[in-house]
């Protein structure tokens, strides 16, 4: 018991605040479900195939996740809020530890998540679907990302986080100068997590090849799915070469090679392979983004999208030079002239599809009767922020400048512009957008608008100053600055946005929970006033578990605004109606998630016989996946009718 | 029926040639018939011969859906080739 | 008895997506081996004190496991041949002489890691070894999945026999493995062979 004791006085208060809030949350939920008796209803979701369903829960895990680096965002802005400050225990190295880990979790458990999340649940919508190809696999993608990023998460009060850096550089990274479990999370969560999103990639792939709509050809798709399908592509090679990576970092932390070893290996290998994922990776996080605004966009001008060719084009084009462009990103390492200035031409080459687009966006709301609703809102919040960051972008991949610039606060303030710019801004607007789709409810449009104002002012009252402070010479990564070099009011500035912006995010909270509790039941299958256009507004709100009860006839890119035009309420369906086969619930794809948090546990601290036991497990529900009998259940013939005249009629 | 043991024919034949194309390759290695600057570029274009008959013969590429199967492969093959080369870059 | 047409075994769009989808999973693994490459040619020459290609491989023994994989690709490919005539028995047996050369091939390569440690040439000896046992390693973890997985599927096989089920998973694991031996003619070629010259 004194031990105990002995071990918690030793713990730094922050970790003892973070455990003693894992207990309050976990006893919470426990007594809140038991005493709703919601467990049933629980294990129904965890269990669940249906795409919209793992698409709602890829939302909502990692929007939890953003919360928490988010959290992190405003800790790091507090300790840099004055200079010389010290907040709390955030200097030094539980700093490094709290930029690693906003990094990591932002980009790999907020960002991608995100966005897989919001296309799992509308792009069967779109290509008329009634589930993706593979429903088992949908659900096993969500619960790796799931362990692997509980792994991420738990590293804080297990042990220490990772803390050099997101990108983790060797030989930093490696066990000489970083002993200990903290980095070996890095790459074991990431791994685990790495797989769960190929799968989910080649589940989209296949999705959009082979169960499109009759009558819906590629040049019909809707731009979400496009870009959707672009970035799929993109994940399947760039996380087989973090997968490398990763199991590179992990070699050398564990199994004692040498190969990034400074003496005996090369460190560079990591960069190149890190950045060979990590550049397409900016483009996996952004053309989707690309896709709903295109959506938005035109749904919101009334107006057919401008230019839909060169827009498919330029995605197309925008995903092939994203892998050839690595390289800015080591400008400064010293590879030799020519390596250089042909990465500078190629990233300067991306100005030019990204441009075709911006200028496509906007000639597509020219002469639009545009509404002003959130979604659109934060559309063209986009493309005010990414065209600062596009051009900050451009600034840097000229090798003199980037000189400058590298390893400063405006490489902060360029990567955030883009990232949260196109990714978060392109969510919350997919988000706003598809809400009463997903949920059969409109947001409160009032709150909304309190939202974006708050989040987008307090983005630039965030992150503008940091170019300044950039070319100022500020270093990233620092968790102090002197006095007296006119960085503390700038700082400052920064510190206050960051707190605007979690304003927003609060608002954005309050909305859902408003909406959820008061809110009405839309009823309609196309909410936004009659504008939608394409096939996920010719369904009801929300969809039945089957989306479509008959097949619907495409017969254009935008069959519904088709239909409205022809003054017509939906668009056809064809066929008799008939039993729907659907995929059964399955709890395997939890049990494995589970048994591969238990083997990384092992591999982490070295555990032998965990690992093997965890590893056991993955095989084991493998097997038994294989024997299955993967009969369905159906849907009978006169529910499908019911509910198919009964709502939306 | 004849034109399921002409496939058979074509499997036997194809790897019987792997493995005289491998013995060869085993052979050129162990004398000094090929000058050793050359040598490299014939032991590689021998793999990509027997690459292709895997890929066409016995993995069936170019059946249904070949475009889709061949862009999944070529498309691996450019990026691992441009990780390769540029991974090459830093022996020097 | 009439034997099951090709096309009716594979005509199931869930098999055929199946099929599609795997040979996305193929294009991950051409970069996850392209990358492994990578690692292996840019630190080949650092050996530090440890022994170099040259000095390390006896290339007789290699050619031995080379021609056991190639012939284990041979029978898969029997196998899925007889698969698709809908003869249960020889496919059994070819796709079971397939594991087991498999099985052989594994066994070789452990002996020859053994023999490497023995001579001192261990995983952090050098950079050089390192990558090589990363690459070999990841290579024959591949090879022993695919043994483990085609000797489930032969069990289902001998269940349930030639059916919609079970065709398409047997010319999955097939493809798999034929894509397992395109490595390593690969790795025979750039590891071993071109470590000599």
């Amino acid at each position: 018991m004194d031990s105990i004791l002995q071990y918690f006085r030793t713990l730094p208060s922050d970790i003892i605040l973070a455990d003693i809030s894992l207990v309050i949350i976990t006893i919470a939920s426990t007594f809140l479900l038991t005493k709703y008796k919601k467990w049933n209803w629980l294990w129904s979701w965890i269990t669940s195939t249906d795409h919209k369903k793992i698409g709602i829960m890829y939302l909502f895990v990692s929007f939890l996740f953003f919360l928490r680096a988010g959290l992190e965002a405003l800790l790091i802005r507090m300790q840099l809020a004055f200079p010389e400050n010290e907040f709390w225990v955030f200097q030094g190295e539980r700093f490094n530890q709290l930029t690693s880990t906003h990094g990591t979790v932002m980009i790999f458990l907020v960002a991608t998540p995100l966005l897989i999340g919001l296309m799992n649940v509308i792009v069967p919508l779109q290509i008329g679907a009634r589930d993706v190809a593979f429903p088992f696999m949908n659900s096993l993608s969500l619960w790796l990302f799931i362990s692997g990023g509980i792994l991420i998460n738990v590293s804080f009060i297990a042990g220490g986080s990772p803390n050099a850096g997101w990108t983790t550089y060797a030989p930093l990274s490696l066990k000489e100068f970083t002993p200990g479990p903290s980095n070996t999370y890095y790459p074991i969560g990431l791994q685990v997590a790495g797989l769960g999103t190929i799968m989910g990639a080649i589940n989209f792939i296949v999705t959009i090849i082979k169960m499109r709509a009759p009558g819906m050809k590629f040049m019909r798709m809707p731009l979400s799915t496009w870009s959707m399908l672009i970035t799929s592509v993109l994940i399947v090679y760039a996380f087989s070469a973090l997968a490398v990576a990763l199991l590179l970092l992990t070699f050398e932390r564990l199994f004692g090679t040498v190969i990034l070893s400074s003496s005996a290996g090369n460190p560079l290998i990591w960069q190149h392979l890190f950045w060979i994922f990590g550049h397409p990776e900016v483009y996996i996080i952004a053309l989707p983004a690309f896709g709903i605004f295109s959506d938005v966009i035109s749904t919101f001008s009334k107006k057919k999208l401008f230019g839909y060719t060169s827009m498919v084009f330029a995605i197309i084009l925008i995903g092939f030079l994203g892998f050839m462009v690595w390289v800015h990103h080591m400008f400064t390492v010293g590879l030799n002239a020519n390596i250089n200035v042909f990465f500078a031409l190629t990233t300067m080459l991306i100005a030019i599809p990204t441009g075709i687009k911006i200028f496509n966006w906007l000639f597509t709301m020219r002469g639009g009767s545009i509404r002003f609703d959130t979604p659109m809102l934060y559309a063209l919040g986009f493309i005010v922020t990414f065209v600062m960051g596009g051009v900050t972008g451009v600034m840097l991949g000229s090798v003199p400048a980037d000189y400058q610039y590298h390893d400063s606060y405006f490489v902060v303030a360029h990567l955030h512009y883009v990232i949260i710019g196109a990714t978060i801004f392109g969510v919350l607007s997919g988000v706003y957008y598809w809400w009463p789709k997903m949920f059969g409810k409109m947001l409160n449009e009032k709150l909304g608008k309190w939202n974006f104002w708050t989040f987008v002012i307090g983005f630039h009252f965030t992150f503008f100053p940091m170019h300044i402070m950039g070319l100022m010479g500020m270093p990233r990564r620092v968790f102090t600055y002197p006095e007296g070099e006119g960085l503390g009011w700038l700082n400052f500035v920064s510190t206050c946005g960051a707190f605007l912006m979690g304003i927003g995010v609060f608002i954005f909270m309050l909305n859902i929970y408003i909406t959820t509790r008061y809110g009405k039941s839309v009823q309609l299958n196309d909410p936004w006033m009659k504008r939608g256009r394409t096939l996920e507004w010719t369904i009801p709100s929300p969809p039945p578990p089957y989306n479509f009860a008959r097949t619907p006839i495409v017969t254009s890119g935008e069959p519904l605004w088709n239909a409205y035009e022809n003054r017509k309420e939906n668009i056809e369906f064809e066929g008799e109606y008939e039993d729907i086969h659907m995929p059964s619930s399955s709890s395997l794809p939890f049990f494995m998630g589970m048994a591969f948090l238990i083997a990384s546990f092992g591999f982490v601290f070295q555990i032998w016989w965990l690992a093997t036991l965890g590893m056991l497990g993955v095989f084991m529900t493998m097997a038994i996946r294989s024997f299955q009998n993967k009969n369905g259940y159906s849907i009978p013939k006169k529910n499908v009718i019911y509910h198919d005249k009964g709502v939306g009629y | 029926m004849k034109k399921e043991n002409d496939h058979l024919t074509k499997l036997s034949i194809m790897f019987v040639t792997m493995i005289i194309l491998t013995l060869i390759a085993f052979y050129l290695v162990s004398s000094d018939w090929i000058s050793t600057n050359v040598l490299p570029y014939v032991l590689l274009f021998f793999a990509v011969i027997q690459v292709v008959i895997q890929l066409v013969l016995f993995m069936d590429i170019k059946e249904k859906e070949g475009r889709y199967r061949i862009t999944s492969v070529v498309g691996g093959g450019f990026i691992a080739l441009l990780t390769i080369f540029f991974l090459a870059l830093l022996k020097m | 008895m009439q034997a099951p047409a090709e096309e009716k075994l594979f005509s199931d769009k869930q098999a055929q997506m199946n099929i599609l989808a795997f040979w996305f999973l193929i294009g991950a693994e051409v970069v996850v081996f392209g990358c492994l490459f990578g690692i292996y040619v840019s630190v080949q020459e650092l050996t530090a004190n440890g022994p170099g290609p040259k000095e390390l491989f006896n290339l007789s023994e290699i050619i031995i496991s080379t021609i056991v994989l190639l012939s284990s690709s041979f029978t898969c490919a029997l196998g899925v041949y007889t698969l698709k005539l809908g003869k249960k028995r020889m496919t059994f047996i070819w796709f079971l002489l397939t594991i087991s050369l498999g099985i052989g091939f594994v066994f070789l390569e452990v002996i020859e890691f053994v023999a490497y440690v023995g001579e001192g040439a261990t995983i952090s000896t050098s950079a050089f070894l390192g990558a090589f046992y990363m690459l070999l390693g990841t290579h024959g973890a591949h090879v022993i999945f695919g043994v483990v997985w085609i000797s489930m599927l032969l069990i289902q096989l001998v269940l349930f026999g030639i059916t919609k089920d079970t065709a398409p998973k047997l010319f999955i694991a097939s493809l798999y493995w034929h894509f397992i031996d395109v490595i390593w003619v690969f790795i025979f070629t750039v590891v071993y062979l071109l470590g000599k010259v």
